[in-house]
């Protein structure tokens, strides 16, 4: 780690990102004012459903949105430096130093046809030319075991249709952690697997992330995963942050009907009727004027301010920041159940 | 309910083998489903447990006489259906359907959503266009919203037309993989209210198959842990998970995300360590 970071200077730091499509003459707004920090060895969870920006903020700062799709605005300093017009090359640098990735499906990104092997050694050393490939494969070895493959050596030999969903989810995480990356970015990370297989591969990215001091952004629609995992929470919800804090305060105390509705709204197991969200996220092409959660919510109560007036991100009491005209409404009602 | 009553659904000691040829050497028989008897009781919900490869889409695949079956029986209001043909198989689908998972790929994305849910009408030659309206009505899908095409609907929209149409021809028992695991945690609640209201305004009985077991607590009255083939663990749903007997039941309760901070602290340290396997080739899509 370079000596010279403080814990409390970010790591990374976006600010007011906006990204944008352009279809025909209508622009789409996808993503819009999204501002937070990651400081050093932390994990920051953004949850949201799909459609939310989630995934396309992380993607923004690996410089990996889609094609059709553009940052329309804004900041994303890693490190200290604009990664915003950076070159391909510049870019693609720092992705697997700076920052590893890991995403949900394992499976799409192994090449089926060649051994695990030596893919992932090769993957080391796209980002780091001067390793041999001995060293390269030790690397990978050392890390494999670390993350819990048995007998790395043995195993890698086989091809990835030969390893299960959870072994292949490890593989990606010993590549992501190859060359010490900084910052982490899990997007969805054990989705596609099993309950047990889940709580595994979690531990094992904890582990692997301690050993090498990573912060992480976790992205998940699974709040008991953010909960175990992280510090600090954002919730999105239509292209926006709705609450940010940290995640004991946002779970005791959520200062956004959003936040509340979503923890209400989870199947704990209970046989009594679930409070249920009504309807549907808005597509981001008819956003509601105002509040885009209003035709949802259950504090609007047809006040005229949430369909006129978007809310901003501000600080509430509780020290969580909020996206709400009545957060305070919310904090003197109570904790959720 | 008396406990003398014909089961709904009988399924007794069925057990689905799938032989693997090999090019040289002897061929080799995997046992997808051991041994398996579950019963499903009229009006009542039985959730069915277990991880990617444990046998249980096998298992739901059997029900419909996808499966080779080597032993056993599978028995709908009494009757055998085990090794039934075409004709059997279609009266048999006017009181047994199925319900996806996925509502993305279950869909035809070409036809219109009335078309959709009036399609096994019209195959059963009783095709009322009011009839559909009334389905899709049921599960809060407008007229207006039926003539567009499902691209144009949600994840969660589209669960709803897949309920729609697997109740047009009226059947009393509904298979549901995984039928709320694709859909984001807002909608899957209403999912999960709409599916206990249609089973208590039409008397269905529902076979539950899902790896989430908050969903399967939630909704069942009954439990079926499967691993490897066979059932490990059954009981009504508040013994099961209050109390549960089998090794591997409890390890599964232990991987139950938490649900608030205190729970989560106390739990961070402990997770069991032991990745199931049922052996290398896994009949399962």
């Amino acid at each position: 780690m370079n000596d010279s970071i403080r814990a409390d200077v970010p790591l990374l730091s976006v600010r007011d990102l906006r990204i944008v499509s352009d279809s025909g003459d209508e622009q789409i707004v996808l993503v819009d004012g999204v501002s937070f920090d990651v400081f050093p060895g932390e994990t920051l969870c953004i949850v949201g459903e799909s459609g939310s920006g989630k995934s396309l903020t992380v993607l923004a700062v690996m410089g990996l949105l889609p094609p059709a799709l553009r940052i329309g605005g804004g900041s994303i300093l890693f490190q200290g430096r604009e990664m915003i017009g950076l070159p391909e090359r510049e870019l693609r640098s720092i992705r697997g130093r700076g920052i590893g990735m890991v995403f949900q499906d394992p499976m799409t990104s192994l090449n089926p046809l060649r051994r695990i092997g030596p893919q992932l050694t090769e993957a080391v050393r796209l980002h780091n030319p001067r390793a041999s490939r001995k060293d390269a494969s030790a690397r990978i070895q050392d890390l494999l075991q670390q993350v819990g493959v048995t007998q790395p050596e043995r195993s890698t030999r086989a091809y990835p249709h030969e390893w299960s969903g959870g072994m292949r989810q490890r593989a990606m995480i010993a590549m992501a952690m190859a060359n010490d990356p900084d910052l982490l970015i899990a997007d969805e990370p054990t989705t596609a697997l099993d309950v047990t297989i889940q709580a595994q591969v979690m531990q094992s990215l904890a582990r692997v992330r301690a050993a090498h001091d990573s912060a992480m952004i976790l992205i998940t629609h699974n709040l008991g995963l953010a909960v175990e995992n992280a510090s600090r929470i954002i919730v999105m919800y239509s292209g926006r942050i709705v609450e940010f804090g940290d995640v004991a305060t946002v779970f005791e105390q959520p200062t956004h009907p959003y936040t509340r509705a979503l923890l209400a709204s989870l199947v704990t197991g209970g046989r009594e009727r679930i409070p249920a969200i009504p309807g549907n996220p808005p597509s981001p092409r008819n956003r509601p004027q105002g509040c885009a959660f209003a035709p949802r919510c259950a504090l609007h109560a047809g006040r005229d301010v949430c369909t006129q007036k978007r809310p901003e991100l501000r600080p509430t009491v509780s020290g969580s920041l909020s996206a709400c005209h009545f957060a305070e409404e919310l904090l003197m009602v109570g904790t959720a159940s | 309910m008396s406990g003398s009553e014909t089961p709904l659904l009988e399924i007794d000691d069925l057990r689905v083998q799938y032989k693997r040829k090999r090019l040289f050497g002897a061929s080799t028989v995997l046992t997808a489903v051991d041994g398996v008897s579950l019963s499903l009781q009229r009006g009542k919900t039985l959730g069915l447990v277990g991880e990617s490869g444990c046998g249980k889409s096998t298992l739901m695949r059997s029900l419909f006489g996808l499966t080779p079956i080597v032993s056993g029986s599978i028995k709908v209001m009494g009757e055998d259906v085990t090794g039934s043909g075409r004709r059997a198989r279609r009266r048999l689908s006017s009181r047994m359907q199925m319900v996806f998972q996925d509502p993305y790929s279950a869909l035809d994305p070409r036809m219109t959503v009335h078309e959709i849910v009036a399609e096994p009408l019209r195959l059963a030659g009783r095709y009322r266009a009011q009839e559909v309206t009334d389905l899709l009505d049921r599960v809060g899908v407008t007229a207006e919203m039926a003539r567009r095409k499902p691209s144009e609907f949600s994840g969660g929209q589209r669960q709803r037309v897949g309920i729609a149409r697997a109740l047009a021809l009226s059947p009393d028992i509904l298979i549901l993989d995984e039928p709320v695991s694709a859909l984001d945690v807002s909608i899957q609640a209403q999912v999960l209210n709409l599916l206990a209201d249609l089973q208590q305004s039409l008397q269905l009985t529902y076979l539950f198959v899902s790896h989430d077991l908050s969903v399967i607590r939630h909704i069942a009255d009954d439990v079926a842990v499967m691993y490897r083939g066979r059932i490990v663990e059954e009981g009504t749903s508040e013994r099961v998970f209050a109390h549960p007997a089998d090794a591997y039941t409890r390890s599964l309760l232990a991987a139950i995300p938490a649900m608030g901070p205190s729970e989560a602290r106390r739990r961070r340290a402990t997770a069991a360590e032991s990745e199931p396997s049922p052996g290398s080739a896994a009949p399962e899509a």
